[in-house]
């Protein structure tokens, strides 16, 4: 009869535990210590709830069987949040279980378990004003911000509609240190991502989360194996794929990508004959104002109306042109000519950022060169903008809050990262080399003086990744160091 | 038609007004009760604060000029306001410019039977928008109900084509007033006008001339009658002024008669009060005001061969302005110029007798339209008032039935027809749409009024009495809409511009140009603004531009931090009076903001002008120098350029010490002019040596990174090195910096990499310690950097050298150039 | 349609004004004075025009900057090099087509308000 009771004594050990780290006035206990306190303590409440259920199976009484979902909740809060309260919507219950001290989001329990309740928040179906107040109090106290937090405000975000921050976010979830970043969140984070890459078909990126090392999880595994078929290179067997899908969970929801993935590519590039290419200046302008249809242009297509157009532009000033221009009484064929040029270039270049494709793409032609020197130079510009403003506002020591400096740093790193994956490799040096001091002092900013530990670590290793890519050996080496400072 | 529409033209000018009616067919001067078409601009009021403007107000000028107002135009868009100290009233331009307005709006009542709700007023070609915003107001203030703008020379071309019988090619107007000069290119083509570009002097008039004369005077009455007057002494003052009057009234009456004589009573001399007679002929006074006209020509000449056209290739000269009644002048340009002066017209209201006529080319009546209280159904017509086309487009839809519904479907019209009054032409039955409308062609009596009578028609071809029954168009010129005298923009962080509307851009006009932000705007901050200068001119470089008013987007008013980057929608309007209203979208808050911070030709203090002055001046020897040097003619021709400008400024700023109040507006201008070839000038020079830095930097960098380097880190280099070599070739000094900015980061990285380096920036550092911000700090760690060197220990000294560092001033920052601009 | 070139094909003062290079500067500022007016009249017809994205609203302001945009015969010729006419075309075969799965965020749960 005092079996059911152990949880409650459990409970009350817990209480005083927390009490004790409170009135000792934040001081952490090692986690060692509390690894071992939960060990023993889940699994007496394994056993008991075992037995509880044992008997209310046996006694045929139902009221055996609250203790026993007591003891469950207890002994597992993320697994019960995130299947029955984050889908119920309730806010506040998931966010009150997951504070419920454990193994599973012991590296940051604030931040994941606001996580949750965010996203129960926005999966209740009605947006409520007093809880999204709630909510948003709780996401400003957090500090020092660490995954879960990030975590967290990208839900909110990405709720919200801001999709390209949320994503940001989500990255640099990945990128924190592990002792301040929970499994279960860096899970949420890689899921997240690869359905964002998914929704945008970005098949190439959904395959490189699912096989990354070592943050797989079964549904990012199904959905890289499927990203693969889509993009039909090692094309993964009907069967496996299946099978992997059975073992990942949402099942139903996940059916659409099943489905898509093995009726696999819907159009094979279509052969084009070559010098099918249309040689008028409107002929060429109608096949380039295709591009500009919803929805993204393929790196192919864009090669071929740029090829299309360096012939054109190859030849000189249009006879056509002259004519006319002499019948209107306009003396400047030549400058309008350059000038159309100039336009087509520039659109050109545009639409391969916007679109994310690398100048390598392009057949190198008359028009590939002027379209890099205008990559460069209007992202380089950007970039240096962008750099110079965080630059400043350090500078002037112009604090923002938290959040609001994800907000920059998210569109630096983006902007940072359009134009070194777009442009020759040439350039991600230079880019580098333009953001780097800023970015670097902007961290280190976070790290020592704005007590943002984990998140100065965070953006530090982002940093060293790109020194490592850029090649800038200094910065490697110095941004290693950087990183290896403990939170 | 019960009467004829009316339509009314007002040129407001900054010594004289005028004003014309025009009913389609004649044109009339409006007078005052003295009967005269000319009105003077003057406003006085008087210590009861009792406002009279015009020819009562004109006599006091003499005797009274405290309380006695001119010339305000040229204060108009400042936030300058007159005082009148008798009534201890202050007054701003445009309620000045209301008042003489009022005046004219009263006769020209009197003479047409109703005082007129709406009219076109002229404005100088050169007029920014707030100056015309400023003049829009003025004719609300005066109780119009809606006036239109139209710059001066189109007006006078307007009224002289309209007159003329040929009319293809380049024109010249020459706008010479009471003291402003303006000359404009015109051309007409098909029949439509449009100015091609526009030159003047804001100092030079009828006024210099009234100047000169009395100078003469002073003589005469020095030699003959022994008073000795100056201008320099104060006491003077009332004298000189009675010798003006006498002078203008002397100039006037030479126009004409081949002499004048002028008689000036109770002058005191060293016998006493005496009465003086002067003669004076043509010859003396031709001979006075010969620097003035030489003076005009010359801007025309620039005008002219600025734009490329030759000199015989003008078609002919249109003579605006008092002064140009002169013979002699007529004589001179004729002469200078070779080209045939435009006679027969009246040079005091041809901009008026324009204005008018452009009043119905826009169709704007003195009377709008009554709405008409008969039950018969309506035509909503579109057509122009005036046209060069001879076949131009009459559009109509039947306006909802005034009765609604009550009248028999049988009266409802199904068809029109127009015809001429004059039975020359028929036009066909036109079935009404769908929407009752209906679209067709006239045929125009060539260069006259056409009257076309607009008949409707039932389904069983019965008449249906319909509203208007007729409709006038003049086959003439056609100017569409009033065209942008300056490009207007917005300015960018870096000191760009971002063209918005650009020059010669009928108004209205409306343009939405999607921005993006360049720095944080915090949410709820107090402190952080974003700021759009909206600018007007067409400097590449938007200090040089005017600043006409700035947009801002204010911390505490957003809802959500906005990084770097997001985009701003700016939309600027401006109506056809040239009010500009801006607004600002940002999508990422989903709100508009639509603030805009001041809109007023922003004042510079003298002081600061001179100051800005005298630092071009510097500027300017600094490339003298170099191009003496160098021997280099075309830069040495180019400096004189500046130095035109900048002597130009110096005047004006001198007038301007002296009262003139508009005279520091000029001189502002003139030295935004010396400044734009100044920093072209600059950029050049300053090439080589920016090439050199390069060069410089490169040979450091590959010193040490071909010691302590990598084998990626070279390989950058030699990249890099390529790029500076190309930007060199290509004199594209931001690429040469970019790739400078990597050559110094691939040095520096292997520069550290010797054990000793930070021991050298430690010496570099503290050699620099005196221009330290806490020379005590400094000096500390200046101390305790040496005791670390001594002990080796390089960690230690690099922390002190970092730390002085941050003490050292940093680099300053250029942003402030661009109006402190947010925006890129 | 972020780039410049678009919004200029898209707006290109032949397709406002309705006509095409073939046009003299008269037929041209006949066209306009018509557009002008019914667009004051609100006549339905001339409240958009075709564009090879589909049609686009007709502002008299728009109309009034592409009559003074034809006037200039330097500007007129760069417009009748950018002058694409009709809706033909553009659907033209655009390749290999990047698709995307829409229901990626559903299955996983996640969810967004509905926007403002
Ligand atoms: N018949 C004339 N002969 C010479 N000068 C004249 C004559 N009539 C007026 N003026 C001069 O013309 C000037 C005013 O010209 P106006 O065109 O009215 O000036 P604004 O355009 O500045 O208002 C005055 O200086 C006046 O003396
Ligand atoms: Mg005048």
């Amino acid at each position: 009869m005092a079996l059911p009771l152990a949880p409650l004594i459990w409970l009350a050990i817990w209480l005083y535990m927390r009490n004790r780290k409170g009135g000792a006035g934040g001081v952490d206990l090692s986690p060692g210590f509390w690894l071992f306190v939960w060990i023993i303590c889940i699994w007496n409440s394994v056993f008991v709830a075992g037995l509880l259920f044992g008997g209310a199976a046996v006694s045929e009484n139902p009221a055996w069987a609250l203790p026993a979902l007591a003891a469950a909740v207890f002994c597992f809060p993320w697994t019960f949040a995130r299947w029955v309260l984050i889908p119920a919507g309730w806010t506040r219950a998931a966010y009150y279980v997951l504070r419920i001290p454990g193994t599973t989001l012991w590296k940051d329990r604030r931040g994941g378990a606001l996580a949750g309740a965010v996203w129960a928040h926005t999966r209740s179906g009605r947006r409520s004003p007093r809880v999204d107040e709630w909510l948003q109090k709780k996401l400003a106290a957090l500090s020092p911000l660490k995954a879960g937090g990030v975590a967290a405000l990208a839900l909110s975000r990405a709720a919200e509609g801001e999709i390209d921050f949320a994503r940001g976010l989500m990255r640099l979830v990945l990128a924190f240190d592990r002792n301040a970043r929970p499994r279960r969140i860096l899970r949420v984070a890689v899921e997240w991502l690869a359905a964002e890459a998914a929704t945008r078909g970005d098949w190439e990126a959904v395959r490189a989360i699912g096989s990354r090392r070592g943050v797989r999880t079964r549904w990012t595994l199904f959905a890289s194996l499927a990203a693969r078929r889509l993009l039909g290179e090692s094309r993964p067997h009907a069967l496996l794929l299946r099978a992997a899908w059975l073992l990942a969970p949402n099942r139903i929801g996940s059916l659409g990508l099943l489905r898509l993935a093995l009726a696999g590519r819907q159009d094979a590039p279509v052969q084009r004959e070559e010098g099918g290419l249309p040689a008028t200046f409107s002929d060429l302008l109608r096949l380039h104002a295709a591009l500009w249809k919803e929805g993204p242009a393929s790196a192919g297509d864009l090669d071929r109306v740029q090829l299309g157009w360096s012939r054109l532009f190859m030849k000189g000033v249009a006879g056509g042109l002259r004519e006319r221009a002499a019948a209107i009484a306009a003396a400047n064929a030549e400058h309008v000519w350059e000038e159309a040029r100039a336009r087509i270039v520039g659109d050109l270049a545009s639409m391969l950022r916007e679109h994310g494709h690398s100048l390598a793409a392009l057949t190198p032609s008359g028009l590939t060169e002027d379209i890099r020197a205008r990559l460069e130079d209007e992202g380089m510009e950007e970039l240096e903008h962008a750099a110079g403003a965080l630059a400043r506002r350090r500078a002037n020591q112009q604090v923002l809050p938290v959040h609001d400096e994800l907000v920059e740093w998210c569109a630096l790193r983006d902007l940072y990262e359009s134009l070194a994956g777009v442009a020759s490799n040439g350039l991600r040096p230079l880019a580098f080399a333009s953001v780097y001091p800023a970015a670097s002092g902007h961290a280190v900013w976070l790290f020592n003086e704005r007590g943002e530990r984990p998140l100065g670590n965070a953006l530090l290793r982002v940093l060293l990744e790109e020194a490592r890519n850029a090649g800038d050996v200094e910065a490697e080496r110095l941004q290693a160091a950087n990183v290896a400072i403990p939170i | 038609m019960a009467s004829r529409d009316i339509f009314m033209g007002i040129d407001l000018g900054t010594t004289n007004s005028t004003a014309a009616v025009f009913d389609g067919e004649r044109v009339d001067f409006v007078r005052d009760q003295q009967g005269a078409t000319v009105l003077p601009s003057v406003v006085r009021i008087d210590s009861r604060g009792t406002v009279t403007a015009g020819s009562r107000a004109r006599r006091y000028l003499e005797s009274d000029p405290e309380n006695t107002r001119t010339e305000f135009k040229r204060l108009m868009g400042t936030r300058e306001e007159m005082l009148f100290p008798a009534s201890r009233q202050k007054k701003t331009p445009p309620e000045l410019a209301a008042e003489v307005l009022k005046v004219i709006r009263r006769a020209a009542g009197v003479q047409i039977g109703f005082e007129p709700e709406q009219a076109v007023i002229s404005v100088p070609a050169l007029f920014e928008l707030p100056q015309s915003a400023a003049t829009s107001e003025a004719g609300r203030l005066a109780g119009f109900s809606k006036v239109e703008l139209i710059q001066e020379p189109v007006a006078s071309a307007l009224a002289a084509g309209w007159t003329a019988d040929e009319d293809e090619g380049f024109w010249l107007v020459y706008d010479l007033g009471g003291g402003t000069f303006d000359a404009s290119l015109l051309e007409t083509r098909d029949g439509l006008l449009r100015v091609v570009a526009h030159d003047g002097d804001n100092f030079l008039g009828g006024r210099d001339i009234d100047q000169a004369l009395s100078g003469w005077l002073a003589e005469r009455l020095a030699e003959e009658h022994g008073v000795r007057v100056s201008r320099s002494d104060p006491s003077d003052a009332a004298i000189f002024r009675r010798l003006k009057l006498a002078a203008e009234e002397a100039k006037i009456e030479l126009s004409h008669a081949s002499e004048a004589v002028l008689s000036l009573e109770g002058i005191s001399s060293p016998k006493g009060e005496i009465d003086v007679d002067l003669v004076l002929n043509r010859a003396t006074l031709d001979a006075l005001a010969l620097p003035v006209i030489e003076k005009s020509i010359e801007v025309c000449e620039r005008l002219v061969l600025a734009n490329g056209v030759e000199k015989g290739k003008l078609h002919r000269v249109v003579l605006v302005g008092g002064p140009t009644a002169m013979p002699v002048l007529r004589q001179r340009i004729r002469e200078r110029l070779q080209i045939p002066v435009a006679e027969g017209l009246d040079p005091m209201t041809l901009v008026a007798h324009g204005a008018a006529l452009f009043a119905l080319t826009s169709r704007l009546p003195a009377r709008p339209v009554a709405v008409s209280e008969e039950k018969r159904r309506s035509f909503w017509l579109q057509y122009p008032g005036m046209s060069s086309d001879p076949a131009p487009h009459v559009l109509g839809r039947l306006t909802a039935a005034p009765g609604d519904g009550t009248e028999p479907s049988a009266a409802e019209p199904f068809a029109i027809r127009l015809s001429r009054s004059d039975g020359g032409w028929k036009g066909g039955l036109l079935e009404l749409d769908a929407e009752g409308a209906f679209v067709t062609s006239v045929e125009l009596l060539p260069r006259k009024t056409s009257v076309f009578f607009l008949e409707a028609f039932a389904k069983d071809g019965s008449v249906v009495p319909v509203e208007p029954r007729s409709l006038t168009i003049v086959h003439g010129l056609t100017i569409s809409d009033p065209p942008l005298s300056r490009t207007v923009g917005v300015a960018l962080a870096d000191d760009s511009t971002r063209e918005f509307i650009r020059r010669g851009t009928p108004l209205p006009a409306r343009k939405t140009l999607t921005l993006r932000t360049v720095e944080t705007v915090a949410k709820g901050s107090e402190g952080s603004l974003l700021k759009i200068p909206i600018i007007q001119g067409e400097f590449p470089s938007a200090h040089l531009c005017r600043l006409v008013g700035t947009l801002e987007i204010a911390g505490r008013e957003v809802t959500a931090t906005l990084p770097p980057g997001s985009a701003v929608e700016v939309t600027l309007e401006l109506d056809r009076g040239g009010r500009l209203s801006a607004r600002a979208f940002v999508p990422a808050l989903n709100r508009v903001f639509s603030e805009v911070a001041h809109l007023a030709v922003p004042e510079i203090a003298p002081d600061s002008l001179a100051a800005a002055i005298a630092s071009a001046r510097e500027r300017l020897a600094g490339i003298r120098r170099d191009a003496f040097a160098n021997r280099d003619r075309n830069l040495l021709e180019r400096a004189g350029e500046v130095e035109a400008h900048l002597a130009e400024a110096a005047r004006d700023l001198a007038a301007a010490r002296g009262g003139e109040p508009d005279s520091t507006q000029r001189a502002q201008r003139n030295l935004l002019d010396a400044e734009a070839v100044l920093a072209e000038l600059e950029e050049e020079r300053s090439w080589p040596e920016l090439w050199d830095e390069a060069q410089q930097e490169f040979a450091f960098s590959a010193e040490w990174v071909a010691r302590l380097g990598t084998e990626i880190e070279e390989r950058h280099l030699s990249e890099a090195g390529r790029a500076l070599e190309k930007a060199h070739q290509g004199k594209n000094a931001t690429e040469l910096s970019r790739q400078l900015r990597l050559v110094k980061r691939l040095g520096t990285a292997a520069f550290y990499r010797h054990p000793d380096a930070w021991f050298w920036m430690f010496d570099a550092a503290s050699s620099s310690v005196s221009r330290a911000s806490e020379p005590a700090k400094a000096a500390k760690l200046v101390k305790e950097g040496e005791e670390a060197r001594k002990r080796g220990d390089s960690a230690a000294v690099r922390g002190v050298v970092e730390r002085l560092w941050a003490l050292l001033p940093p680099d300053p920052e250029f942003r402030r150039l661009g109006y402190d601009s947010g925006i890129r | 349609m972020k780039s410049d070139l678009a919004g200029r094909v898209a707006s290109n003062p032949f397709l406002v004004l309705g006509i095409t290079p073939a046009f003299s500067r008269r037929e041209m500022e006949r066209e306009g004075q018509k557009l002008l007016g019914m667009l004051e009249l609100g006549m339905a017809e001339a409240r958009s025009y075709p564009t090879v994205f589909g049609p686009r609203p007709r502002t008299p302001e728009m109309v009034r900057e592409a009559m003074a945009e034809l006037r200039d015969p330097g500007r007129r010729l760069a417009h009748e090099l950018l002058f694409l006419e009709g809706t033909a075309g553009v659907d033209a075969d655009r390749g290999e087509k990047t698709v995307g799965w829409s229901g990626a965020f559903s299955a996983l749960g996640l969810s967004r308000w509905p926007s403002r």
